[in-house]
């Protein structure tokens, strides 16, 4: 019924972003292991000849795109719509892209604690709670302007 | 707009990173960071006090350490927690916010929580009630992103949250925050709103009234998820008022925002619909609070949902489908409009749908799987398969009347394994006795076609052909056919015996079959390359039947084909074919010395169970030779009948239904119902009956409940915010049917919102004594000084006692206070009285009362009557009480002869246990009434017509 967690991975699978809304289930050394496998699964598979979804295991599905060099992963409930996280994924790009301007990796490496800014704006308690593209870029500036 | 470099961009921590991204050697990149450490150390060790920013800077880059070395140097960074905690209280936004930042990534792990779990109780405590907006924002973060879990912060901080949440007075940011960190501390334990039932139904109607301003689309987003959980894991029945209200925004981003642009905020907009993410929340939502018909629930089901609603919830469909034809821009708006397509059609299958809705919803889902994209197909399938399993009849024959040949055509063609296999399951669902032979027929040629499918997917082909054979075949030839071709293809396709012993046991079970099956077991046997089962079949069916097949074939030559294939076979199919040699001994003894010798050679067999058998039977044979007693035929007696009806490999179909609902008089098994994929689980609701008993009623309920039960119209119930007033109409064909009508004045100077209404019925399920059902619904918001209709049925099924009348349980928020009334409907047996001037029979005179009088005596005795004395409220006697019973529709009996005496008559209608006559005495004495009443139904018709009785005088 949520979002179980977001992963930022780069091609070579380190993480740059990563934020749990539930804890890994009976994975106690912060998730390394489940991160691993979750690398190997989303690099392995086709980009354009397979879905953008997987089923990951008893209580997850895997939503996840590449956006050049990164790829964004969703964790989220089996029965929850794949397809409306995918705009949730979108939808963050969007808005980093919009606040770095034409966002590569290395903006959210520098500027690590300002990608973090932005998805506590967007997403807490494993739901939305802001949709609106401008609404975000609006109360963004506000933030940063306080820093 | 480019943001990076804002002036307070604490350089120390970017030349950090800078220093850590040019070392990429690990070693250099290890001391780089130990040695960071250690300056931080001593920074923070120092006792010199550092100023803000400094601290700021130190923890950013403890931070940056703890995600760059992948949280393997936590332990190296404890010591700056402290700092950390001193940070967070500070008043500068971006020092607080680091602070906050840095423990939302360190909090989950059990070291950093106990040490710091204090300090940041308190200062949690202290930003939520604070009245800087941006602090109390980081806070509210804060608890939304890491206090899953955590008992201590749950317990600590709920009313903190929830204050944010409710306040009039808090800044919208805020309340969105405040929803989803309270639904996270409310996954962690729901006792913090369940605990006391007071303040669970307050809370909950404090949450449920963010909803009320239907175009606040910003607040719904973040209030939306809180409902869910609600209705998901705490009451979903206590949500079902909801239902028109969700409906109605549904409708307007829908319906109304789809047509007209102008009427939904662009901003709120994503890939060319109003707001999808609250759309396909609000769908889900309601799938949840809506049972699927049928289901045991059935007050909570389409039914209970009113006209108007259920309206607006189809019309949502049709608009969704129209879109679906308008070309997409691009891959995004397509898949987000499909999205909510397919969510809506399956939602709409739980609302009855009509057979044309049916109809265009499944071809919308039939054109979407030729699309181009895996995703869709995928999408589209699934939902159909759901329709198909979970919406029943309609659903299906809709699919088979159009849409077979291109699910044959999606199975040939698709590459996509899982698709494949959803396709599969489909066409397995969709089978019945009409179109069996097409779907087996396709089955089978895909199965012998020479795919490449993966070995479970075929076996699973296999059984499910077997399964559809058995159970559909209207022709038992074209079963024995398909079966024995199935059991003919390669052993590596399935290794199991289910197959091959069903086929025997239905075989032997039916005589017509005998000898048309071993006709063609014989054929099949005779390929060089028959496969195990089919040997094993024709070892057992030829062993029993070898006298049936064509006369071409005599028992000696089946003795022989049967010699041939053992030393090809497993050694369990050899000890079958032993066993057959002996019945082929029996049904012609001439073969005795070719059995005898082939028994002897495999007594020198190497497995033990060959050779036990070869040694019995030969002794068997040999005694029979020496004693001249038939001993073989006194074993191997025709088989019996098998009485196992069950089919084995059923059982291995799951949860996958099986048309049988389709089979005319066809047994119905109780899976077949069964979804593969069932909705959401719901909180299983407490026993209807004691939530009846739960609520209670507001003072001076009973003077519109006793009115009601004596007029047909009046004032129902009246407070300083509102008023209602009442009208019933009865039915003159259907008397047991009752109309009645409320209208709420609303009497305060503020407007009533948030006005929700539910019946709460005695008893729902198991035969209730009535039924109650809304025919429109007053609206959500009652302007100062306006009106609302609320219009609702009752249908008297059997007599019941006033004790169990129907409770209406009304819920408003006004000037900021939350109200409830709870009052009691006076619906009653004697509502369903018609009176005698209009049911245009005539009036009985007091002799037929006394001779009808005398016959219920008669037969039933003191088991027809019911007696009981009241006070009566005035000392006006018999004039008062003459016109009660005139007005309830009892018509009195003139008669001068006896004097203080009021004789009555009145039919009472129900409508599962039928009408009954009733007959009253009431004697007058000094205040009081003595009430005798007789009727046809008995004790418990009289017992509950003369407490209505009373209950009317108390007017």
């Amino acid at each position: 019924m949520a979002i179980q967690y977001l992963i930022c991975l780069n091609k070579q699978g380190i993480v740059r972003l990563a934020r749990f809304f539930q804890p890994f289930l009976g994975d106690s050394k912060d998730g390394h292991a489940t991160i691993a496998q979750i690398y190997k699964l989303v690099s392995s598979r086709d980009l354009k000849h397979q879905s953008n979804f997987v089923e990951f295991s008893e209580s997850t599905k895997l939503i996840y795109k590449r956006y050049a060099g990164l790829y964004f992963v969703m964790g989220v409930d089996l029965r929850d719509e794949e397809l409306i996280y995918l705009s949730h994924i979108h939808l963050f790009v969007e808005v980093l892209d919009a606040f770095f301007g034409n966002v590569c990796e290395l903006d959210i490496v520098f500027n690590f604690y300002k990608a973090y800014m932005i998805l506590d704006e967007m997403i807490i308690g494993g739901e939305l709670q802001e949709a609106s593209k401008d609404v975000l870029l609006e109360r963004l500036t506000y933030l940063d302007r306080l820093s | 707009m480019v943001a990076a470099m804002s002036q307070n961009s604490m350089k120390g921590l970017q030349l950090f990173i800078a220093d850590l991204r040019s070392s990429q050697q690990t070693e250099d990149h290890k001391r780089r960071i130990q040695s960071e450490i250690i300056n931080i150390q001593r920074q923070f060790g120092s006792g010199n006090a550092l100023n803000g920013y400094q601290r700021k800077k130190y923890v950013a880059k403890l931070a940056y350490i703890y995600i760059t070395t992948n949280t393997a140097k936590l332990n190296d960074l404890l010591f700056g927690l402290d700092q950390c905690c001193e940070l967070m209280s500070s008043q500068v936004y971006s020092e607080k916010y680091i602070a906050y930042m840095t423990l939302e990534l360190l909090y989950h792990n059990e070291s950093v929580a106990t040490q710091v779990r204090d300090r940041l109780v308190l200062s949690l405590k202290k930003d939520l009630e604070s009245n800087n907006t941006d602090y109390a924002a980081l806070a509210l973060n804060f608890i939304g992103v890491a206090a899953r879990n955590d008992d201590n912060l749950t317990h600590e901080l709920s009313d903190e949250v929830f204050q944010i949440l409710r306040s009039p007075t808090s800044p919208q940011i805020l309340k969105k925050k405040a929803s989803l960190a309270f639904l996270t501390l409310l996954k962690n334990d729901v006792t913090i709103l369940t605990q006391d039932s007071r303040k669970e139904k307050l809370w909950f109607q404090r949450i449920t009234s963010l909803l009320d301003d239907s175009e606040n689309y910003r607040l719904m987003l973040a209030v939306l998820p809180l409902v869910e959980f609600l209705a998901t894991k705490v009451e979903y029945k206590a949500c079902f008022r909801l239902v028109p209200h969700l409906s109605q925004i549904l409708y307007s981003c829908i319906v109304v925002g789809t047509k007209d642009p102008s009427s939904f905020p662009e901003e709120e907009r994503f890939a060319g619909l109003p707001n999808p993410w609250i759309l396909t929340k609000l769908i889900s939502i309601l799938n949840i609070i809506v049972a699927a018909p049928g289901h045991s629930d059935s007050q909570y089901d389409f039914s209970s949902i009113d006209q108007a609603t259920l309206g607006k919830l189809r019309l949502c469909v049709t608009s969704m489908l129209e879109l679906g034809h308008k070309p997409a821009a691009d891959a995004l708006t397509r898949s987000v409009r499909n999205t909510i397509l397919f969510s809506l059609i399956n939602f709409a299958s739980k609302l009855d749908p009509s057979v044309a809705a049916m109809t265009s919803s499944i071809n919308a889902l039939c054109f979407l799987l030729d699309a181009r994209e895996t995703n869709t197909r995928y999408l589209a399938l699934d939902s159909l398969v759901k329709l198909c399993s979970t919406s029943g009849r309609n659903a299906r024959a809709s699919v088979r009347s159009e849409h077979m040949k291109q699910l044959f055509q999606l199975m040939r063609t698709e590459r996509d394994s899982s698709i494949f296999k959803k396709t599969v399951d489909l066409l397995y669902t969709l089978t019945d006795s009409e179109n069996v032979q097409l779907v087996v027929d396709e089955l089978l040629q895909y199965v012998t076609s020479g795919n490449q499918i993966d070995h479970h997917v075929r076996s699973d082909l296999v059984v499910k052909i077997a399964v559809l054979t058995e159970k559909f075949a209207n022709d038992s030839k074209w079963y024995v056919t398909v079966s024995l071709k199935l059991l003919s293809l390669s052993n590596a396709f399935f290794n199991d015996d289910d197959i091959w012993q069903r086929l025997c046991q239905i075989v032997i079970n039916n005589e017509t079959l005998h000898k048309v099956t071993c006709d063609q077991l014989v054929k099949y046997i005779c390929d060089d390359h028959a496969s195990e089962a089919i040997i094993k079949a024709g070892a057992f069916l030829l062993g029993e039947f070898g006298t049936c097949v064509d006369e071409r074939y005599s028992i000696g030559d089946l003795f022989n084909i049967f010699t041939e294939k053992y030393f090809a076979a497993s050694n369990a199919c050899r000890a079958m074919i032993l066993s057959t040699m002996v019945k082929l001994y029996q049904h012609d003894p001439q073969i005795e010395s070719a059995v005898i010798k082939f028994f002897q050679l495999e007594l020198n067999s190497l497995d033990i169970e060959l050779q036990t058998r070869s040694y019995e039977y030969l002794k068997m044979i040999q005694f029979e030779k020496v004693s001249g007693k038939s001993l073989v035929r006194l074993i191997f007696e025709p088989m019996v009948p098998f009485n196992s009806k069950k089919n084995p490999l059923l059982g291995r179909m799951g949860t996958l239904s099986l048309s049988s609902f389709d089979l005319p008089g066809g047994a119905r098994d109780d899976h077949s119902s069964k979804a593969p994929c069932p909705p959401p689980k719901r909180k299983i609701a407490k026993s209807v009956q004691s939530d009846y008993n739960t609520h209670i009623l507001s003072p001076k309920w009973d003077e519109g409940f006793n009115r009601m039960l004596k007029h047909k119209q009046g004032v129902f119930y009246t407070s300083p915010f509102l008023k209602i007033i009442y009208r019933i109409r009865q039915s003159r064909t259907q008397p047991e049917l009752i109309e009645v009508e409320l209208t709420y004045v609303s009497q305060s100077e503020w407007p009533i919102k948030s006005f929700l209404t539910e019946w709460i019925s005695w008893k729902t399920d198991e035969n209730p004594p009535y039924v109650i059902k809304n025919i429109e619904l007053p609206s959500t918001t009652l302007a100062v000084g306006s009106r609302s209709t609320h219009k609702f049925e009752v249908l008297v099924r059997h007599p019941f006692s006033l004790e169990q009348s129907p409770l209406l349980d009304l819920q408003f928020t006004c000037g900021g206070s939350v109200s409830s009334i709870v009052l009691k409907l006076g619906v009653a047996l004697s509502s369903t009285i018609i009176p005698p001037q209009l049911n245009g029979k005539e009036t009985i005179t007091l002799a037929q009362f006394v001779k009808r009088w005398r016959s219920i005596n008669e037969a039933l005795g003191k088991e027809g009557e019911s007696q009981r004395v009241i006070k009566l409220k005035s000392a006006n006697l018999s004039g008062g009480v003459v016109s009660t019973l005139e007005k309830m529709g009892i018509q009195v009996i003139t008669q001068h002869s006896v004097e203080n005496m009021i004789f009555g008559a009145a039919i009472t209608h129900t409508k599962s246990v039928g009408n009954f006559g009733c007959l009253m005495k009431i004697r007058l004495t000094e205040g009081t009434a003595e009430i005798t009443c007789k009727s046809t139904g008995g004790s418990k018709v009289s017992e509950c017509l003369s407490e209505c009785i009373q209950s009317g005088l108390a007017v």
